[in-house]
């Protein structure tokens, strides 16, 4: 559910995409050849889904690719030691929560993959469907790009006090 | 390394473990000396932690009986071709017990006269023959045991035809009293 929401963003959208994967993988229980782990077989058909559903909209919130982050800047924020006690509230938390339905797509499954689900490079090969090499450069940008956002946003907040 | 700093893709490579023992050695040596790696460590694993302990979403309390509904609706109903494929298997069955039945008539083991049902070979030939053609269905064993005529070797293929049409007649009944596969939960 977590995959499909943020994935889709919309939690009604997201409920029927994962009812609709379930009937999927139901249907197609058959075709399931032990290949991968049962989950890991259904994140792929759930990924799919949304996917399909994403493409069917057009105007969709941070799909740019090419919304890359940048090498330096705000990214490391040394000058804050207390920036690592402040990443753990829950002020932060929800901060992270928005960024992360901002982040291209691409960037948002390979992070949820990683994260949440906690699925190994291998697996998340398989159920996005892209090499080893692109799931690696996906979960870094993903992770710098959310990284640089969550801080400057952070550094704003600090200096609208 | 960039320079003398680890790049994050280092660092976070050590945070997941996916240095080889060497790699990881020679980062931790590293980061245990220069402050601003050291720093930028601590920052990642936070990201890292803060990332990982977002809260989970669940689902809305109807989810699972809606999605139990949608699946009962797209559940196949039981096809035809079953039936057939279920019928063919038991004339099979009945053709093979008559194919046993003629060769004991032609090799002698039944005589073609009056038979007693239950004693002797002839009769443990007639309950092997009730029990192959009528399993399950009574009213054919009872029938046999009870009306059985005697067996000239002629009639016994109208002996076999009215078994075959009881049968299919109890077996279309049990197959059409049974319930849908889509019912059945």
């Amino acid at each position: 559910m977590t995959l499909a929401l943020r994935l889709v963003g919309g939690r009604s959208e997201a409920e029927e995409l994962v009812q609709d994967s379930f009937l999927r993988a139901f249907r197609s229980l058959d075709t399931f050849r032990g290949d991968a782990k049962f989950s890991t077989w259904f994140y792929r058909i759930l990924y799919n889904v949304c996917m399909t559903s994403l493409r069917r909209r057009r105007t969709l919130p941070g799909t740019d690719l090419s919304d890359d982050p940048s090498q330096e800047g705000t990214a490391w924020a040394d000058a804050e030691p207390d920036v690592q006690e402040r990443l753990e509230s829950d002020e932060v938390r929800q901060i992270l929560l928005e960024e992360i339905r901002r982040l291209p797509e691409a960037f948002r499954a390979a992070l949820t993959l990683f994260y949440v689900q906690e699925l190994k490079y291998e697996e998340m090969t398989f159920v996005l469907q892209v090499p080893l090499g692109t799931v690696k450069t996906n979960l870094s940008r993903g992770r710098t790009l959310l990284r640089q956002r969550v801080l400057e946003r952070m550094n704003d907040e600090v200096g609208a006090l | 390394m960039i320079g003398s700093h680890c790049t994050p893709d280092e660092l976070y490579a050590l945070i997941d473990g996916n240095l080889s023992p060497l790699g990881r050695a020679s980062a931790a040596a590293h980061i245990g000396e220069c402050s601003t790696c050291a720093s930028r460590n601590r920052l990642l694993m936070s990201f890292d932690r803060s990332v990982r302990s977002l809260p989970l979403e669940g689902t809305d309390p109807g989810f699972t009986a809606s999605l139990m509904a949608k699946i009962e609706l797209t559940l196949p109903a039981p096809r035809s071709f079953r039936l057939f494929t279920w019928i063919a298997c038991q004339v099979g069955l009945l053709v093979t017990a008559a194919v046993v039945v003629g060769v004991f008539v032609l090799t002698g083991l039944i005589q073609p006269v009056q038979l007693e049902a239950g004693k002797g070979v002839a009769g443990d030939m007639l309950r092997s023959l009730d029990l192959i053609i009528a399993s399950g269905a009574g009213l054919v064993a009872g029938w046999s045991r009870t009306l059985i005529p005697p067996v000239p070797a002629g009639s016994l293929t109208v002996w076999s035809g009215t078994a075959f049409v009881i049968l299919v007649l109890v077996l279309l009944d049990r197959n059409f009293s049974r319930k849908p596969l889509h019912r059945i939960r």
